[in-house]
């Protein structure tokens, strides 16, 4: 029988078992008495062997076979689940991770008769030969700790007659089955299979309690060694069967088409005619459900990347004897695959960082009058025309004393700088490139090592990221996305005699105010609101145009920029559009600052989008 | 030709069992993922025979069996199990099951089962 065709569904299905015992693992290492989870992740442990077996994939079912019968033991509380049995069992799942990408390669590329990239393979993967053992060790060893007067003999002896009496037993079922299906071949083997293993068992089971601890401590050296590079991957999006080269192109082609309705429109509108204005609003109807839909392909939930953060942080906080509450809230929240793809590696080291330098140990916890368990928040919420993802910990915060410190030693900012930045944007300084590698910032404020990447990362998405931090309570990263990628919301704004584009995900809020309200700082301009002095930057100064003598009111959209607000003046606000932005392909616009890219207007026009980042 | 309900959790394991089924003449007439629907389904369809998975969630096969026999004491129900659950396989026949399949099956040995017990003669 070809069972090719089921691999696809063999692989999801067996990554939802993966995942299930993963967190029914989780799960039981907080709440070590809830047979709920007990039960599910055994069933999920018997599917994942019944589909392997099926499949004829041997070393899968082996593996999994043995994890099934381990759980079966906790189950039936003959052997107590310990961090250390966990440890056993996630290392297992991996190495079973590892198998199914391996045999459904070999499937695929056997389908399709051609080369498959096998390097990347199995690099991180424990081995599964050895967990196997590992399992094995502890299955066919003694089954309880053993109370001290029982002498191995004795118990061996015992074990064999209890052996036999259930052998009897389970003869005279199987003449009773005989009966029934008298004719089926797997029944014998498969009642062999099962007396074989008991047989072994009952051999082995003079291995004394030593050789689980053995195993054990073997494979917590595996493990701590792993932690840091066999988590960190993300993983990829699989359940699309659209490559993302296809999403993009037909992404491409509908913004063309969007494009060419609105070059259709005006022409509509000069025309004056009835009967094409009619048709052109099913025209628009029709591109604009076709936008939608293509745009909702591109979706993927968050879930897709965060799956992987309860295990990581459980590993990384067990490695470092810290106790850690790890809470992910709006999982469902969707994003453009693209967006998603990106944004995973930012936030594993967010997430990193506030493990190896936020969250304390539990003494000094104590100690500092927190919580024993330090607790690390993803929050993900969609608004209207972005995403902000947060992550929160309640560990000991940034010192911006430090950061100053080294800022100035790295010769970042000056002395008087230094002196004057404020709380929040000598924070902000953790971004800066130079910093990033300087040690003593790791060591002693606790965050640094390529934080840089992280904002570069974001704000090449057309996202932004900012930090908040308090001394002893905690630190505080936003990242905001846009929902998708090439199609951004955008202000259109007038400057001259050109139009610009201004993302919205940058934007603030657009407020006017009269010529008379603003104030000089230090030779800059400035407004006050809210109290608080916001910066302007006229862009017609920007851009070398003269200043507009005319004006009574001045038009500001207020843009934020690494947690800054700043004030852009503007000649006119033009509304709201949806741009498709197309990237420089020159040189020399990539060395420009200032421009993210440009987009096309429905007559023709090329505008530029502005990019906030690089603007100030 | 048997008119078949299959009720397994794993879509997986549906779809196999469903491609051998048609491939050789019979007819799938359900595919339930757990025991509550797969009660419901089976008065509304009344198969001629229902391949039931022993390891759910929610309710069991065995429970599911148990049940179904007290609704319809003339069902005809196939437990389905990997390899390494004797006993629960041994207490479903004590239930009342009409026969077992082992996972992984071999297609030839399923339908054997399934000619014997949905034509008796």
């Amino acid at each position: 029988m070809d069972m090719s065709k089921y691999i696809g569904i063999f692989r999801s299905e067996s990554e939802k078992n993966i995942k299930e015992i993963s967190d029914s693992l989780l799960e039981l290492e907080q709440d070590p008495g809830n047979m709920e989870q007990m039960n599910v992740m055994f069933r999920a442990a018997h599917t994942f062997k019944g589909m392997a077996a099926t499949m004829g994939f041997k070393q899968i079912v082996e593996l999994t076979h043995e994890m099934e019968s381990l759980i079966d033991r906790f189950r039936k509380g003959r052997l107590t689940l310990d961090s250390s049995l966990i440890d056993i069992i996630f290392e297992c799942l991996d190495a079973l991770e590892g198998l199914v990408e391996n045999v459904c390669k070999g499937m695929e590329s056997k389908a399709v008769e051609g080369k498959n990239d096998r390097s990347e393979g199995n690099k991180s993967y424990p081995d599964a030969v050895e967990v196997l053992k590992t399992l094995r060790n502890i299955n066919n060893s003694s089954e309880e700790v053993l109370p001290l007067k029982s002498e191995f003999e004795s118990f061996s002896a015992d074990k064999k007659i209890e052996e036999k009496v259930e052998k009897k037993e389970e003869r005279e079922e199987e003449k009773k089955l005989e009966s029934i299906n008298e004719e089926l071949k797997e029944k014998k083997s498969f009642t062999y299979s099962g007396l074989d293993f008991k047989v072994k068992n009952v051999q082995n089971s003079r291995i004394q309690d030593s050789k689980i601890q053995d195993s054990k401590i073997q494979d917590l050296k595996i493990r701590d060694s792993k932690i840091q590079d066999s988590k960190t991957r993300v993983t990829r999006i699989q359940s699309s069967r659209i490559s993302t080269e296809q999403l993009d192109k037909l992404m491409n082609l509908v913004g063309e088409l969007v494009i060419n309705r609105s070059r259709v429109k005006e022409l509509t509108e000069e025309s004056k005619s009835k009967d094409l204005e009619l048709a052109l609003s099913d025209f628009q109807k029709l591109t604009r459900e076709l936008q939608e839909e293509v745009l909702e392909i591109r979706m993927v939930p968050l879930d897709h990347i965060t799956n992987i953060f309860p295990r990581m942080i459980r590993d990384l906080a067990r490695a470092q004897n810290k106790k850690i509450n790890f809470i992910i809230k709006g999982k469902e929240i969707k994003l453009d695959r693209a967006i998603m793809e990106e944004i995973g590696d930012p936030l594993v080291h967010l997430l990193r960082n506030a493990v190896d330098h936020g969250i304390e140990i539990p003494e000094e916890r104590v100690e500092l009058g927190k919580e024993e368990s330090g607790t690390i928040m993803i929050t993900a919420s969609k608004q209207q025309n972005y995403v902000l993802i947060k992550i929160e910990d309640d560990g000991r915060g940034i010192s911006t004393e430090e950061i100053r410190k080294a800022a100035l030693e790295k010769g970042l900012i000056s002395r008087g700088e230094a002196e004057q930045l404020s709380e929040r944007e000598a924070i902000q300084l953790i971004f800066a490139p130079g910093l990033s590698t300087a040690s003593a910032v790791t060591d002693l404020s606790g965050r640094g090592v390529g934080m840089d990447v992280v904002k570069n990362r974001i704000e090449r998405l057309g996202g932004s990221v900012k930090v908040e931090s308090k001394l002893g309570s905690g630190s505080k990263f936003e990242l905001k996305l846009p929902i998708t990628i090439a199609l951004y919301q955008a202000m259109l704004v007038k400057v001259g005699m050109e139009r610009y584009a201004i993302p919205f995900t940058s934007i603030v809020k657009s407020i006017s105010v009269r010529k008379e309200e603003v104030r000089h700082i230090r030779g800059e301009e400035v407004i006050v609101i809210n109290e608080k002095a916001l910066p302007l930057l006229r862009l017609r100064k920007l851009f070398q145009l003269p200043a507009d003598q005319r004006e009574e009111n001045l038009v500001i959209v207020i843009v934020e920029k690494a947690g800054r607000d700043i004030g852009f003046v503007v000649d006119a606000l033009l509304g709201k559009q949806e741009v498709i932005i197309k990237n420089f392909r020159s040189r020399l616009m990539e060395k420009t600052r200032g421009f993210g890219g440009a987009t096309i207007m429905g007559d023709g026009s090329v505008i530029l989008i502005l990019d906030v980042n690089s603007i100030i | 030709m048997a008119r078949v309900m299959i009720v397994d959790d794993a879509e997986f394991m549906r779809m196999v069992i469903r491609d051998i089924l048609l491939k050789h003449g019979h007819e799938v007439v359900a595919e339930i993922g757990d025991g509550e629907e797969a009660i419901q389904t089976y008065l509304e369809i009344k198969p001629d025979l229902v391949l039931m998975d022993i390891i759910m969630p929610d309710m069991d096969g065995k429970e599911a069996l148990q049940k179904l026999l007290l609704m319809d004491p003339d069902a005809k129900v196939v437990m389905c199990s990997s390899l390494g659950q004797q006993a629960l396989i041994t207490e479903s026949m004590k239930i009342g099951a009409m026969g077992f399949i082992v996972k992984p099956f071999e297609p030839d040995g399923m339908l054997d089962v399934i000619k014997k017990i949905a034509e008796p003669n």
